[in-house]
């Protein structure tokens, strides 16, 4: 689900820049419209208002699906959900579209522009899209109780959208990045097992996690969205200039 | 030759250089994680394991996590790699070597040039299948030393990983090229073409050899006690069909082990024998450690008599040498039949008729849409179209001969009312 939209996005978007300059056509068609950018604008949007309606369709269906999902209570949210349903899957419908339209227009061949407009849109999925992500969730993140973390006590346990590192309390109340047991026990002779302190963790001392809250969701969905928008904005405007550029032959 | 050669690499220089760059850096990154693994040491006294799930020794145990943690995360990146890779090389070689030159319209006059056709497409598909041979041999070593890395930890690859290295995989990465040729050949059109060979070879690789699979598992599958201990050894079946308790002291049916009962059996037996459980929240009454007295031995029956119906990993083989033999078979008819396909096929478009013809596909010219047959295919609408056509030729205006095919409409909303249109024959 979280593939296939962007490579339909890159497949509508090769096409319109990069078959024509791969056919030889273009030489006639820019001599006739004399401005290359209405020419470009006049095949441009019926094929990004595809995208578009596409795009929120398939965004929509992915956001239902996830909800129906959420009502089994063995089904809990993860960051890496963000991604494949609602706004961030529609920039990335985008982001592919707009990748393979200035991939098109750059290399001028219809297979080889969807070679590496899917391999731009795919590295933007990976580390531009996960830059963001981790950025916004790393600003959102707070430090909780490992013993908040189970339910031991009866109550329900508190559930994050990702778990960033570990750490524990000081009697201080200040609280130290690190092991409980690499920092209290040590491994017996023979290797096998440990010891540690009685009672464990000492007293003072709490087990603490770093996490991001489910109450980061919106924020890292509503930057990653418009980070997506952006570079899909930034490539279909830069196809302009190349076209304008262009040696049609 | 050497002319055709050249000018094969001039047409496809993107193809080759893009598939020759991606095979060679993903071989040297397998070959990087392969020594990685083979780096940490692992050997043979590391098993058997103990009852508790630890390897032999303590620095086993440590060495073992230090391989999980490689196979968790750059071994995963080459395990999926190997598996598409192959397929994806032989897409993109494949595909445009008939199908762009029939986009570009230049098959029209290499076709004049060349005479034989066959010999055409021939002196098309040997440099590339050469070049993307030579390719995948290089990937399949690479993948073979991948996975023999995996088998120092005892880690067998799975069933869908057959064609993951070694021949297998040559096998697979060929098959797609001749698919990919095959489609361009049909379709006639670079992107449409890669989306449909992309799209067989999903079926192919996922379904068909998924069914073949588990035909053969059916076969293979014999019934072993699960209480073995095999795990300790690091030796586990390929695949797990069935499970279920048998008592091997009364004799089965259909290869079964024993005479076949189920887990509610055993209750009933247990209710039957030792009563209803003691109501007893310490755990430690006389009552409850009598009633586990006697409900122990009863559970402990039923876990020896567990056994699964499975696939030994001795079987291997057999599968990867009927994915190759798959491969092949598919592979080769895919080739053979593109030959008359590019032997029979109009190169381009004929003439444009004379009319309004819309679009050409497939080397023809269709008609342009018509709300008006659209309507008259729907059932129970109120237009009802009845065609004649007719064949030959008849004097026409100013005495030129006309042919073609007439359509009369009649409307049976309006009783009597008929419209007639000629268009010339396409």
């Amino acid at each position: 689900m979280s593939y296939l939209p962007v490579g339909i996005g890159v497949i509508l978007g090769v096409p319109i820049v990069a078959r024509e300059l791969e056919l030889r056509t273009v030489s006639f068609a820019w001599s006739l419209q004399g401005v290359r950018w209405r020419w470009l604008l006049a095949r441009l949007w019926p094929m990004l208002a595809i995208t578009v309606i596409g795009g929120f369709v398939v965004a929509i269906t992915a956001a239902e699906m996830r909800v129906a999902q959420a009502a089994s209570p063995f089904e809990t949210g993860y960051i890496s959900d963000i991604a494949r349903q609602g706004p961030v899957l529609f920039s990335r419908v985008l982001v592919g579209f707009g990748m393979g339209l200035l991939a098109g227009a750059v290399v001028g061949r219809t297979l080889p522009a969807f070679l590496v407009g899917g391999i731009l849109a795919v590295a933007w999925m990976f580390v531009g899209g996960s830059m963001v992500e981790s950025q916004v969730a790393r600003s959102h993140a707070t430090w909780v109780a490992e013993a908040a973390m189970s339910s031991d006590d009866g109550t329900e346990p508190y559930h994050p959208l990702q778990w960033i590192g570990e750490g524990y309390k000081d009697p201080t109340g200040h609280i130290v990045e690190g092991n409980l047991y690499e920092r209290f026990c040590s491994l017996t002779d023979s290797g096998e097992g440990d010891t540690c302190p009685d009672p464990f963790p000492p007293v003072g001392y709490e087990a603490m996690v770093r996490v991001v809250p489910m109450s980061a969701w919106v924020p890292i969905e509503q930057a990653e969205t418009g980070a997506g928008l952006l570079v899909a904005g930034l490539a279909i405007l830069l196809t302009f200039p190349v076209v304008a550029g262009r040696r049609p032959g | 030759m050497g002319r055709t050669v050249w000018l094969t690499w001039k047409m496809h220089r993107f193809e080759v250089i893009a598939v020759v760059a991606l095979m060679a850096l993903f071989a040297v990154s397998a070959c990087i994680v392969t020594s990685h693994i083979n780096g940490i040491g692992l050997s043979g006294a590391c098993w058997p394991r103990t009852e508790d799930g630890n390897y032999a020794t303590p620095g086993c145990d440590q060495l073992m996590n230090q391989y999980w943690m490689i196979r968790g995360s750059e071994g995963t990146w080459i395990r999926i790699g190997l598996a598409v890779l192959a397929p994806l090389v032989g897409l993109i070689v494949g595909v445009p070597l008939v199908a762009r030159e029939l986009e570009l319209r230049t098959t029209a006059l290499a076709w004049s040039l060349q005479g034989v056709r066959w010999r055409w497409l021939l002196s098309r598909l040997l440099p590339m299948t050469l070049i993307a041979l030579g390719g995948l041999v290089l990937l399949g070593i690479a993948g073979s030393a991948f996975f023999d890395s995996l088998r120092t930890a005892r880690d067998e690859p799975a069933l869908t990983e057959v064609a993951s290295s070694g021949v297998a995989l040559v096998a697979r990465g060929l098959m797609a090229l001749a698919i990919a040729v095959l489609v361009g050949a049909i379709v006639g059109r670079t992107m449409p073409a890669f989306i449909v060979a992309a799209v067989v070879v999903v079926v192919v690789s996922a379904v068909g050899v998924g069914l073949i699979q588990s035909e053969l598992s059916r076969q293979f599958a014999v019934w072993i006690p699960m209480n073995l201990g095999s795990w300790k050894d690091g030796e586990n079946p390929l695949a797990y069909l069935d499970s279920g308790l048998f008592d091997s002291t009364k004799p089965g049916v259909d290869g079964q082990p024993g005479v076949p009962y189920t887990y509610d059996d055993l209750s009933l037996e247990i209710d039957s024998t030792c009563g209803p459980s003691p109501v007893d929240d310490t755990g430690d009454s006389p009552a409850t450690l009598a009633y586990n007295a006697c409900v122990d031995p009863i559970v402990n029956r039923g876990n020896d008599d567990e056994w699964s119906r499975a696939v030994p990993a001795s079987r291997y083989g057999d599968y990867v040498a009927a994915d190759i033999a798959l491969s092949l078979l598919i592979g080769g008819l895919a080739v053979l039949l593109t030959f008359p396909i590019v032997t029979r096929r109009r190169p381009s478009c004929p003439p444009a008729p004379r009319g309004s013809p819309s679009r050409c596909i497939g080397s023809r010219w269709w008609p342009p849409l018509s709300w008006r047959r659209c309507w008259a295919a729907v059932p129970g609408s109120s237009r009802r179209i009845s065609t004649a056509s007719w064949s030959g030729r008849s004097a026409g205006r100013n005495g030129k001969a006309l042919a073609g095919t007439s359509t009369r409409v009649r409307d049976s909303s309006r009783p009597g009312s008929t419209s007639m249109s000629m268009r010339p024959a396409s």
